[in-house]
């Protein structure tokens, strides 16, 4: 009897603690996935870190993909010379950075060398195209680029590589560049600083009073970026009130939330991309009209299951909502029989080959498109060997063509929000594994000299006539099975207002602009 | 004695040797070059090999490992290729949250396992009996992942009653950092809410992951107790008239105790690779939420520190049982 008494009482000391609360309103918990390796934006390269870069860094102007428009945030002007060689920037004045840092050219000029100086991750944004970036005067800088490139400006929105962090902060760890500081802090000028950072567990930050638009109007004072790895524990913490916005919930498993009450599910298409690249370096992949058979083989449709039906196959290579994007091209649509035709003018009317096709551990959607596609092509005679990747297997087996494999299921990221952050490195002749991610390694002169032309090309009309051209040869070749664009879920909880999707950096949210009520 | 734990001592240092050089090796054959992924997708070969020089990738393998033994003989395991800090300092952040739901859930496992198998011994064949092999069979046939899950449905959805991930409430802060276990470091502190909300996310996970070893113990404790209770001296004990619960916990308990002993032992090591899935479903920021993180980046200095430390706590442990057993039984002797 004593014991039960005093497990008993344990028990009621145990369970009297609050252990599950609704979040406070002045506090926005986010819930992701993946968790920032390092905070650094000269060296990070991944979708984790954006939540926490858009919150605390800013850039000198930024891409809004409702109006399609680049919009001025750090800079207030530009002028670009005719020859789109020389970029000249106006700097907003009365900017300060969180460590009270003022921001000026020479702030711009420090951030953006030091990223040319490590040189890892996303510097190549920077090396390939800039030749000299100089102070003007106190609130001018000017860019001088190798060679003429008109997307430099879209170039210029990305968060990584282009954050502006405090010239002081790195001034102070000069001795290594900076890295060990800024794998671990963040010294911006963004609405938002970094109070603190436990590892596998959060991110808090906390209102940047001095922020340079000032908080008018509605906003939260602290966010939490909570790290929960399970997407099914993920979802019953939002729907406890635990979270108030649940990112990284598969598509799949989201429409499960939707009927819940208190929680509000949006869907949306981004503008990555998913794929699957044909080796066209040996036989029969070397041969068009096998390739084109496959890509008449696959059961675009069907596929769309595997996104719960959120999204429609690609037409051609850009995402729908980008420039560029054009649904008048000519495109592949499921038809077995013009699939046999053309492997019997190739010489296989029976098929009799087997294929290797890969996905990546950490993009599942590739073995259930590879599954769907295995039973279609065993109607051609063709045997699909469906084999698991990770990421890093994925990029030592494509870095030489003599390993990568006949088909290789992989998304694309778009690094910039321009079609040439799509074309140039998954299409240019240049760009075969490692230097680009050409994985087909086809060529197509013609495709090259008009790539080339593109990013020097500032009309409009003009572009987007050679953007078709491009994308319709690109169809013709069949170097790859076009997919669809991936499409993300995003779960709030019905008091959160102002959230607005962003299509290009969709790991990130408009914290400055999101509120509770 | 003290010479056998000497000598203990040196075989383990030959382990420990052995088991580095083969994960060192096994680690190489995994697809993948670290640099290339840390120098980004967009990088340029010769970004690439000028990662591969930092991170020491360019030297031949032999070169290579030379090089690692004779730092991790200097305390040095290296510096982890994906959070770019070195292993040791994130092992330290990682490992004690692993120690503390482990003991945990040995605890749970000893409280309950070896009363119920007590149980069941002593009251063979009845209603007790059978509803602990019912629980046993089930707990040992539910994968612990799936058990987890269950939990969470239960007793943080509909019952509201416990929470279903991490070490510790987002809006406390974790205790001075003293063992990195939370619960001891609450405690030395005199941190009595913390003490408290960490307790309180201990018992999901420490349940899921400790059913499974809960019942391997319970039916060692059954069956190691049926045997000593059918021997002589029991009998004897009996015929002189000595209370039931005398015969039970003086007489009987500690001659069935040695191979309970040596299952709690082994057991350790299952819970210590058991923690892997259980960390993941609740985002339990452990050493096998790095290690799943460190593989799929052929982080080659993080999963070999994983390896050295997990194998270092398991031969310790077996160690101690091993000594353990002196303690026990004075007919052992080393």
């Amino acid at each position: 009897m004593r014991y039960v008494m005093i497990i008993g009482l344990a028990l009621i000391i145990l369970l009297s603690f609050p252990t599950i609360a609704s979040t406070p309103p002045d506090t926005l918990v986010i819930g992701v996935i993946e968790e920032p390796e390092t905070l650094d934006p000269a060296i990070d390269y991944t979708f984790g870190t954006l939540p926490i870069f858009r919150a605390c860094y800013e850039r000198l102007v930024n891409y809004n993909s409702h109006t399609r428009k680049v919009e001025p945030e750090l800079a207030i002007g530009w002028e670009v010379s005719r020859d789109h060689k020389v970029y000249t920037f106006h700097l907003r004045p009365g900017v300060r950075f969180h460590d009270g840092a003022v921001f000026n050219a020479n702030a711009v000029k420090t951030a953006y060398e030091r990223v040319m100086t490590i040189n890892q991750g996303p510097a190549w944004m920077l090396t390939s195209y800039v030749e000299s970036i100089e102070v003007v005067d106190e609130m001018t800088v000017r860019f001088t680029l190798k060679s003429p490139f008109v997307p430099f400006i879209r170039m210029l929105t990305s968060y990584w590589a282009m954050c502006i962090p405090s010239p002081k902060a790195i001034a102070e760890h000069a001795d290594d560049l900076g890295k060990a500081f800024f794998r671990d802090h963040v010294v911006g000028t963004g609405p938002y600083k970094l109070t603190s950072w436990v590892r596998g567990r959060q991110i808090i930050l906390e209102k940047f009073e001095e922020y340079w638009r000032g908080w008018p109007g509605k906003h939260v004072k602290r966010i939490i970026i909570r790290k929960v790895l399970d997407t099914t524990t993920m979802a019953l913490l939002l729907e406890q009130g635990e979270l108030d916005i649940a990112y990284g919930i598969p598509v799949d498993e989201a429409v499960y939330l939707k009927d819940k009450p208190g929680i509000n599910v949006f869907v949306y298409s981004t503008f990555t991309t998913n794929m699957i690249a044909m080796n066209t370096t040996r036989p029969p992949l070397n041969d068009v009209r096998v390739r084109r058979a496959l890509s008449y083989s696959f059961p675009y449709e069907e596929a769309m299951k595997v996104f719960a039906g959120y999204v429609k196959p690609l037409i051609g290579q850009i995402p729908p909502g980008m420039p560029g994007y054009d649904e008048m091209l000519p495109h592949y649509v499921f038809d077995l029989d013009v699939a046999k035709k053309l492997l019997a003018e190739a010489g296989y009317p029976n098929g009799g080959f087997t294929f290797e096709y890969t996905w990546v551990t950490e993009e599942p959607e590739g073995r259930r498109v590879g599954v769907l596609w295995q039973e279609q092509l065993r109607k051609l005679g063709i045997n699909l060997k469906i084999t698991e990747v990770t990421v890093a297997g994925h990029w030592e087996r494509i870095s030489d063509p003599t390993t990568t494999p006949d088909l290789a299921n992989y998304r694309w990221g778009i690094d910039y929000p321009d079609p040439s952050s799509i074309l140039l490195p998954l299409y240019h002749g240049d760009a075969a594994p490692p230097a680009g991610y050409n994985i087909s390694r086809l060529s197509n002169p013609r495709v090259n000299e008009l790539l080339d032309e593109l990013v020097k090309e500032e009309d409009e009309r003009r572009t987007q006539l050679l953007l078709s051209e491009i994308q319709t040869l690109l169809l013709a070749d069949a170097s790859n099975i076009w997919i669809s664009p991936v499409p993300v879920a995003i779960c709030l909880r019905t008091n959160v207002h102002g959230f607005v999707f962003e299509p290009a950096y969709f790991s990130s949210f408009n914290v400055y602009d999101i509120y509770k009520e | 004695m003290r010479s056998y734990i000497v000598k203990r001592l040196v075989f383990l240092v030959v382990t420990l040797w052995g088991i580095l050089t083969l994960t060192f090796f096994i680690s190489r054959v995994i697809p993948g070059d670290p640099a290339r992924l840390a120098a980004g997708i967009r990088a340029k070969p010769e970004q690439v090999k000028q990662l591969q020089k930092e991170l020491g990738l360019d030297r031949p393998l032999i070169e290579q490992y030379g090089r690692y033994i004779t730092n991790v003989v200097r305390g040095n395991l290296g510096k982890s290729i994906r959070t770019r800090r070195p292993v040791s300092v994130d092992l330290i952040e990682y490992f004690p949250a692993t120690v503390e739901l482990t003991v945990f859930a040995m605890i749970l496992c000893l409280v309950v396992g070896i009363p119920l198998g007590i149980a069941s011994a002593v009251w063979q064949g009845s209603f007790v009996d059978h509803v602990s092999r019912l629980v046993s069979t089930s707990a040992v046939s539910m994968p612990p992942f799936w058990l987890g899950l269950l939990l969470q449905l239960i007793f943080f959805r509909w019952l509201k009653l416990l929470p279903a991930m991490g070490r510790l409430s987002i809006y406390l802060s974790p205790p001075p950092h003293i063992t990195g276990l939370y619960v001891l470091d609450s405690l030395l502190t005199g941190n009595w809410t913390t003490l408290g909300d960490s307790l309180v996310h201990l018992v999901l996970p420490g349940i899921a992951l400790a059913a499974g070893s809960m019942a391997v113990i319970s039916r060692m404790t059954r069956s190691s107790f049926l045997e000593v209770l059918s021997s002589d001296y029991i009998r004897t004990a009996r015929s002189k008239g000595l209370p039931e619960r005398v015969i039970l916990l003086r007489h009987a308990f500690r001659n069935a105790l040695l191979p309970i002993i040596t299952s709690i032992g082994l057991q350790f090591g299952v819970l210590l690779a058991g923690a892997v899935p259980i960390e993941v479903v609740f985002t339990w920021p452990g050493i096998g939420l790095y290690a799943v993180q460190s593989i799929l980046f052929s982080d080659f200095p993080a999963i070999l520190g994983v390896t050295f430390v997990v194998a270092i706590v398991y031969s310790v442990l077996n160690l101690i049982v091993d000594l353990l057993y002196t303690v026990i039984d004075p007919r052992i002797r080393y």
